[in-house]
């Protein structure tokens, strides 16, 4: 059998991911083993334009990411997005809540409309929004041993399954105590485990990067929020931030 | 059975002692007031009045995540069960009334039907030191029955100010009780049943309305009361946390992974909880239980009900108090159970 050949995009998002994949350092080496990489661009210069497999990482916002990742698509046969910012939209949707045009001018200030660079769409969109997505490795960033564990299985030939359950479980797995009963606001109950619930591993509550679980309990989140002392308005702030592209903060 | 009163000044080195016999696991402090059991490597890490721990002593048998059950190979079609019994014996020091008897209830149904040889043989080599407690406002074994300190214990140790009472309840107790310096007769018999009484008993526990013995029939008769879906059903966050860290919830997945060879792989259990949306779904989607009322109630009559019914009286909820402390929603066996009590008298 031929190595699959992959390549790695990206759109807009800081490019962590991609160096999540590179910090899988033991087992990259396996995973080279098994495909031939033809395009990344954090790790190697040669560009191909021939590939089965591609990893996106990335939030679509102008008109020329959409041409683009059009153009991924009919290329490739499987399609991953990789991370929160090509899975959900992330962090950059958070420009959903704002005008366009004043969310340009805080960042940009004068330079705002300087050429058809800072031409964009109206929303941020999520690679899934514009094209058929096959695969999402959620999380900011990834967790890299779920990133090693799908493209083994994709490999294989199997359809990867992600977690249907919340952080929570994880966090006793690793015998948390809960920081709620510390004070502290976490996103856990109603979040995607899969993330070895490594924040609060260290103490640090989930803000819910990974987006939401199956059918959260917004309900009973909401009522131990309220409990926790937060108003609706903090509730729907701390949702917004990872889950903008959700019904729930609509 | 043998008893001997250990100096707290020589109780460290019989620990030491111990720790030849055996591996010795105990309750630590991770952070104020958060306690675990982990490997002792110094006596002086021990925290011998800890309340209670946030996994119970289950995860020495089962553990939470990733226990091998099996590696295969898909080429030759060989598998390798994953290795069941530890080379070293497994010494539990430190164990409360309750999480022994969590122990003991697993036990009935590992043993059941198709015996779990991988638990069964960690079981087999595990030693069990009980301790008297240190309980708290969640503590409620007193309340369900489950606070014997004798039972299943190898050792039991009351703390009874500068010495521990130790009292050793079958051979290998024996065997390890001779290994501490002790003195013998120092305390009057009825000294020793005066301190015995506060060695498992809980004062200051939750109310708890109903008698054990009345809850399979409570269950019954309480089946449709409106709490279930409006209050209990409704707060559940379906986080899980109440069962992962119960003494006597034993549900698990089973997963496989195949390496990058696509030759390799191994068969993996971990933890899994009646509290989630996919616990009870099967191939096409089909969920049995399909609302968290539905699930709650699950876990309520599990402890309580089929389980105590089927292997002929013992609650299966053993009164750790557990899941009451660390839900995030505050929902508690006590406030459960009074909230069916209550509900089933007014019906009348
Ligand atoms: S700390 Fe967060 S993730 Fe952990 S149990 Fe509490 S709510 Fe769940
Ligand atoms: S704990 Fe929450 S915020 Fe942290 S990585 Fe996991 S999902 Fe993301
Ligand atoms: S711990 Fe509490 S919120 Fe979580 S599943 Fe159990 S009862 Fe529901
Ligand atoms: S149901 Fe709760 S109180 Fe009862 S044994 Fe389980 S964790 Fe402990
Ligand atoms: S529930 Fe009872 S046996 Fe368990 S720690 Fe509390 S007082 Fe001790």
């Amino acid at each position: 059998m031929a190595k699959p050949k992959v390549a790695f995009f990206d759109f807009s998002c800081c490019e962590g991911c991609q160096l999540m994949v590179l910090n899988c350092e033991p087992e990259l080496l396996d995973i080279v083993g098994a495909i031939d990489i033809v395009n990344f661009r954090e790790a190697i210069s040669d560009r191909g334009e021939d590939y089965d497999i591609a990893f996106i990482e990335g939030s679509i916002i102008t008109p020329h990411d959409v041409e683009r990742i059009k153009k991924i698509r009919a290329q490739a046969k499987v399609l991953v997005a990789l991370g929160a910012c090509a899975h959900t939209g992330g962090l950059n949707k958070l420009r959903n809540f704002q005008d366009t045009e004043e969310a340009k001018q805080t960042v940009y200030g004068k330079d705002a409309n300087a050429g058809p660079f800072f031409e964009v769409l109206s929303k941020v969109l999520s690679i899934g929004e514009v094209v058929k997505v096959d695969l999402a490795i959620p999380g900011c960033p990834i967790n890299r041993f779920e990133f090693i564990s799908v493209v083994k299985q994709v490999l294989a030939g199997v359809t990867p399954t992600l977690p249907n359950y919340p952080v929570c479980v994880e966090c006793k797995y690793n015998e948390n105590e809960c920081l709620m009963s510390k004070g502290a606001i976490c996103l856990g109950p109603i979040t995607l485990a899969g993330c070895d619930s490594r924040c609060t591993n260290s103490q640090w509550p989930c803000t819910g990067c990974r987006g939401l679980v199956q059918n959260p309990h917004l309900e009973a989140d909401q009522i131990t929020l309220i409990k926790a002392g937060l108003t609706v308005q903090d509730i729907l702030r701390r949702y917004r931030l990872f889950y903008g592209y959700s019904e729930v903060v609509k | 059975m043998k008893k001997g009163v250990i100096g707290k000044k020589d109780f460290n080195s019989w620990v030491e002692t111990l720790k030849k016999e055996g591996e010795v696991f105990g309750p630590k402090e991770r952070t104020d007031q958060c306690w675990f059991f982990d490997r002792v490597n110094n006596p002086a890490e021990l925290r011998l009045d800890y309340t209670s721990t946030i996994l119970p002593p289950k995860k020495f048998f089962v553990p939470p995540r990733n226990e091998l059950l099996l590696e295969f190979n898909l080429k030759s079609g060989e598998g390798k069960a994953g290795k069941a019994a530890p080379d070293r014996e497994l010494i539990l020091l430190g164990i409360h009334g309750c999480d022994m008897q969590g122990l003991l209830r697993l036990d009935l149904c590992w043993k059941e039907g198709n015996p779990d040889s991988t638990y069964l043989a960690k079981r087999a080599k595990s030693t069990v030191i009980g301790v008297s407690c240190n309980p708290d406002e969640y503590c409620f074994c007193t309340k369900v029955e489950s606070n014997d300190f004798r039972q299943g214990f190898d050792i039991f140790l009351s703390d009874i100010g500068q010495s521990w009472l130790a009292e050793a309840f079958t051979e290998k107790g024996e065997k390890l009780l001779a290994l501490a310096k002790t003195t013998e007769g120092t305390l009057l018999d009825d000294e020793i049943a005066y301190k015995a009484k506060a060695r498992c008993a809980t004062t200051k526990g939750p109310e708890f309305l109903p008698k054990v013995v009345e809850l399979p029939l409570l269950c019954i008769d309480g089946e449709d009361l409106p709490f279930w879906k409006e209050d209990v059903g409704q707060r559940c966050l379906a986080c899980g946390t109440c069962t992962n860290v119960c003494p006597t919830c034993y549900c698990f997945d089973v997963e496989e992974e195949v390496d990058l060879n696509l030759t390799t792989g191994r068969r993996l259990r971990r933890w899994d909880s009646c509290q989630l949306e996919g616990f009870t779904e099967v191939a096409g989607g089909e969920k049995f239980m399909r609302d968290q009322p539905g699930r709650q109630k699950h876990r309520f009559y599990r402890k309580f009900r089929w389980l105590t019914t089927k292997y002929g009286g013992s609650a299966f909820c053993v009164g750790c108090g557990r899941c009451g402390r660390q839900c995030t929603a505050e929902i508690s066996i006590p406030e459960t159970a009074n909230k069916l009590f209550l509900g089933v008298k007014a019906k009348g």
